[in-house]
C-alpha cells in the first residue's frame, strides 16, 4: 500500500517536472531539433528553394569533396578558428587576472570598460571597423601616414584582410570572456594560494599550479563556446569583406549562405551546413577529450 | 403541441440558416480579391505621399480609385539588400511569397526556371510592344517569353569630378589608355582616380560588362555558348587589374561604397555607376562640379553601357482570379495608367521605359545639365540590357573577376580560361538561354 503511493507520488513528481521543462523543451524541439533534422532532410535533395524537390541520395555529399571552394573556405575558417581561440583565451584569461589583482574600486570600472564591445552587434562593429581599415580614407591609415609610414591594405588586402578581422573578433568578445575568468578566479578559494606562499612558491608556480587547475572547468567552456562561434563566424566577415579581396576570407558559414541565398542551391547548401555540424562536434569532442572536463567540478 | 414547437424551432433555424449562407455567398461575391505586392522601397506613417516611398504605400489604393477594381492591394516593404537575396526566395520556398512584386534581370532566371512567373506575352498589345524600348523588354524575355511589366530604367556612365580633372590638368577620358593615364593622375593620398564596384555582389556584373561588350560578349550569340576565353573579356579583365595595380582604383569599394556619396565627399575623382545618382548630385550642396560622360570605350571598340531597372513580376501562385487582378495590376503600374509608370520611374530617379511618357519626363523631370548629358551623348542608345543568366552564371563571372583583381600574381588569361571551363561544364547540364 505505502509502496504504491510512493510510485504515485514519483510519477506526479516526474509528470510535474516535465511539465515545468515542457515550454523549453517545445522551444528546444521547434527552433533548435526541428531545423536540425529538416536540414538532413534537405541535404538530400537538389532543390532550389524555389521549385520541386528532386532526390540525389549522397549527391550533395559528394560533390563537397569536388567544390574547391567549400574546402578552401574550410581552411579559411580553420586558420580563423585557431588565431581567434588561442588569443581570445589567453587575453581572457590575462585581463581577468589583471582585473582581479586591481583595487576592487577601479575593479568595476575596467570590468565595464572591456565588457561594453559586447554590448555592440556583429554587423555595427564591422562596418564601423570597415570605415577605419579604410585604404585611402580610414583612420588607421591617416595615423600611418602620419607617422610617416606606408599606407597598409589592410581589409583591401588579401594577404591582411583575415588577420584584420581577427583583432576585431577578439574585441567584440574578450569583456565576456574575461568576465567569466574573473568569476571563476573569484571561486579560488585564498588558503590555497595562503599556503602555497608558506612552501615559497613563485607567483608563476601558483599561476599554474593552483590557478589554472581550478579554473579548468571555466577554460574548458570559454574554450568550446569560442571554437563553436569561431567556426560559424559570418556577420563580421559579410559585412567587412563579404568573403573578399577574391576569396581571401571566404569562411565556410559565409560560402554555405552564398550557395543558398545566391545560387538557391539550398540542398547543397544544407548538406555542407550538415558537414560543418559534424566538424563542429568533432572539434568539440577532442577539446573535452583532451581538456579533460571535471565532472565534479573543479572549482569548489 | 410539443411537436410542432420542435418542427417550428427547427423550420426557423433551417431558414435562418439557409439565409446566412446566402448572404455569406453574396458577400463573398462582392468581396475584393486581395494580393499582396512586395517592393524594397521604406515607407512608414510619416512618409510624405509625394515621395517614391509614398508612391509605393499608397500605389494599392491608387489602383483602386483610378480603375474602380474589386480588389485589395496590401504592399509590403522589404528592405534592400535582404529583399533580393533572402526574404524573396525564402518566401517563395516556404508558400508565402507575394502575389507581384518588384523583379529585376539579374534575379529573374531562377524564377523562372522554377516556373514561378506567369508569362505574360498574352498581355503585351502591339501599342505596348511599340511604346516600350525593345532592349529593355528583351531584358525580361526567356525563350520568347516575356516575364513581367517593366517601369524604369538606369545606365551605367562615367561620373567626373570636373574641378579634380582641371586641377590636375587633365581631359575626360575618352578611352581606355586615356583612362588609366587620368585615373593615375587624378589619384592622391586621400582621393582614388577611380572607383566602381568591385566587390563580390550580384550586381557587380552591372558594372563590369559594358567594358566587355566594347569588343565582344561572354557568351556566343545564340546565348547558349561560352566566349569568357575571347578577347573581348581579357582585356576588361586586364583594364581593371591595370587600374588596380596602378593605384588608381581599390581593389574593394570603399567603406562609403560605390555610390556618388564617396565622389561627393571627396573619396573619388571618377566613379562608374548608375544615373540613379544624379538627383544626389542635383541636391548636393558643397558646389562639386560633378559632370557625366559614356564609359570610354577601347580603340576600335563600340561605346556600352549596361541598363538596369525594375518591373512588376506575377507569380503563378495557382489562383486564376489573383493572377488575373495581379496581371491587371502590374499593366495598369506600368502601362494603362502613364500617371503611376511616370512617378514609378521619376520618383527613383531612373528613366520610363516607354517612349510616350520619355518626352514628359524630359519635359518636366529631366531638367538640368547632368540629365542633358545622359541625354545627349548616346548613352542610352549604346546600353545592353543587364546580364540576366542563372545564378551559377552570374557566380562564374564573378568569381573570375574578383579572384583576378585579387591576386595579380597570375596573367588574366587563366582566370578567363577558368572561367570558361567552369561554363562549359554548367552548360553540358544546362539546357536554356543564358
Amino acid at each position: 500500500m505505502k509502496k504504491s503511493r510512493t510510485n504515485k507520488m514519483r510519477r506526479r513528481e516526474v509528470v510535474t517536472a516535465y511539465l515545468m521543462m515542457a515550454p523549453d523543451l517545445i522551444l528546444i524541439l521547434v527552433f533548435l531539433i526541428a531545423p536540425i533534422v529538416y536540414a538532413i532532410y534537405l541535404s538530400f535533395f537538389d532543390w532550389s528553394g524555389l521549385g520541386a524537390k528532386r532526390f540525389v541520395a549522397m549527391q550533395n555529399y559528394k560533390n563537397i569533396w569536388k567544390d574547391s571552394m567549400f574546402l578552401s573556405s574550410l581552411k579559411t575558417t580553420g586558420i580563423y578558428t585557431v588565431w581567434v581561440v588561442i588569443l581570445l583565451v589567453i587575453l581572457s584569461l590575462f585581463l581577468a587576472l589583471l582585473i582581479s589583482s586591481c583595487a576592487k574600486i577601479v575593479q568595476g570600472v575596467f570590468r565595464t570598460c572591456i565588457f561594453m564591445p559586447y554590448a555592440i552587434s556583429a554587423v555595427v562593429a564591422g562596418l564601423m571597423w570597415a570605415f577605419i581599415y579604410d585604404q585611402k580614407r580610414g583612420y588607421l591609415n591617416r595615423l600611418l601616414y602620419s607617422l610617416g609610414m606606408q599606407k597598409q591594405g589592410f581589409i583591401s588586402d588579401s594577404g591582411q584582410a583575415l588577420y584584420c578581422i581577427i583583432p576585431i573578433a577578439l574585441w567584440l568578445s574578450v569583456g565576456y570572456n574575461a568576465a567569466l575568468f574573473i568569476v571563476a578566479l573569484k571561486e579560488v578559494p585564498s588558503m590555497y594560494y595562503e599556503a602555497a606562499e608558506l612552501d615559497g612558491a613563485s607567483t608563476l608556480k601558483k599561476f599554474w599550479y593552483i590557478t589554472l587547475p581550478s579554473i579548468k572547468n571555466t577554460t574548458l567552456f570559454v574554450t568550446i563556446v569560442t571554437t563553436i562561434g569561431a567556426l560559424q563566424v559570418f556577420e563580421l566577415i559579410q559585412v567587412m569583406t563579404n568573403g573578399g579581396p577574391g576569396q581571401s576570407t571566404k569562411v565556410a558559414v559565409l560560402h554555405i549562405y552564398q550557395q543558398a541565398f545566391v545560387q538557391y542551391k539550398f540542398g547543397y547548401a544544407s548538406a555542407m551546413a550538415v558537414v560543418l555540424l559534424i566538424v563542429i562536434m568533432i572539434v568539440t569532442l577532442i577539446q573535452f577529450k583532451v581538456m579533460g572536463a571535471d565532472n565534479e567540478g573543479a572549482e569548489k | 403541441m410539443k411537436k410542432i414547437k420542435k418542427r417550428s424551432i427547427s423550420f426557423v433555424l433551417t431558414l435562418v440558416m439557409l439565409f446566412s449562407m446566402c448572404s455569406a455567398v453574396a458577400v463573398s461575391a462582392e468581396e475584393p480579391v486581395e494580393i499582396t505586392l512586395w517592393t524594397f522601397h521604406s515607407f512608414d506613417e510619416t512618409t510624405e505621399p509625394d515621395s517614391l516611398g509614398g508612391f509605393w504605400k499608397n500605389v494599392g489604393e491608387e489602383y483602386v480609385a483610378a480603375t474602380g477594381a474589386n480588389v485589395k492591394v496590401t504592399v509590403e516593404s522589404i528592405p534592400n539588400p535582404g529583399y533580393m537575396d533572402e526574404k524573396l526566395p525564402t518566401a517563395f520556398a516556404t508558400g508565402s511569397g507575394p502575389d507581384v512584386f518588384l523583379m529585376c534581370p539579374p534575379i529573374m532566371m531562377q524564377y523562372v526556371q522554377s516556373d514561378l512567373l506567369v508569362p505574360l506575352n498574352d498581355y503585351y498589345t502591339d501599342e505596348m510592344k511599340e511604346d516600350f524600348y525593345v532592349n529593355v523588354v528583351d531584358g525580361y524575355t526567356v525563350d520568347g517569353n516575356i516575364y513581367s511589366f517593366p517601369f524604369n530604367m538606369g545606365m551605367e556612365v562615367l561620373f567626373v569630378n570636373m574641378d579634380a580633372l582641371e586641377e590636375a590638368g587633365q581631359e575626360v577620358p575618352t578611352n581606355w589608355e586615356e583612362l588609366r593615364t587620368v585615373a593615375a593622375a587624378l589619384t592622391t593620398e586621400e582621393r582614388w582616380g577611380l572607383v566602381t564596384n568591385v566587390d563580390n555582389n550580384t550586381n557587380m556584373p552591372m558594372c563590369f560588362s559594358p567594358f566587355v561588350w566594347m569588343q565582344g560578349d561572354f557568351f556566343t550569340e545564340d546565348r547558349r555558348g561560352s566566349m569568357m576565353n575571347s578577347e573581348a573579356v581579357t582585356d576588361a579583365l586586364q583594364l581593371w587589374r591595370d587600374l588596380i595595380t596602378d593605384g588608381s582604383m581599390p581593389v574593394k569599394v570603399p567603406a562609403s561604397g560605390y555610390d556618388i556619396e564617396t565622389m561627393l565627399n571627396g573619396g573619388a575623382a571618377m566613379m562608374v555607376s548608375g544615373i540613379w545618382n544624379i538627383p544626389s548630385i542635383i541636391a548636393d550642396e558643397s558646389g562639386m562640379n560633378i559632370e557625366i560622360f559614356p564609359l570610354p570605350a577601347p580603340e576600335g571598340g563600340k561605346p556600352a553601357s549596361c541598363t538596369g531597372g525594375w518591373s512588376l513580376a506575377v507569380a503563378d501562385n495557382g489562383d486564376p482570379a489573383k493572377i488575373q487582378a495581379c496581371i491587371d495590376f502590374a499593366k495598369w503600374l506600368s502601362f494603362d495608367n502613364s500617371e503611376a509608370a511616370y512617378k514609378a520611374s521619376t520618383y527613383e530617379g531612373l528613366l520610363p521605359v516607354r517612349n510616350s511618357i520619355s518626352e514628359r519626363a524630359q519635359e518636366e523631370y529631366f531638367v538640368g545639365e547632368h540629365w542633358d548629358m545622359v541625354f545627349s551623348q548616346g548613352i542610352i542608345e549604346s546600353s545592353i540590357p543587364e546580364l540576366r543568366c542563372p545564378p551559377a552564371v552570374n557566380e562564374i563571372i564573378r568569381n573570375m573577376v574578383v579572384n583576378c583583381l585579387a591576386d595579380t600574381s597570375r596573367p588574366v588569361e587563366e582566370f578567363a580560361a577558368e572561367a570558361d571551363e567552369q561554363l562549359k561544364l554548367f552548360l553540358e547540364t544546362y539546357d536554356g538561354e543564358l
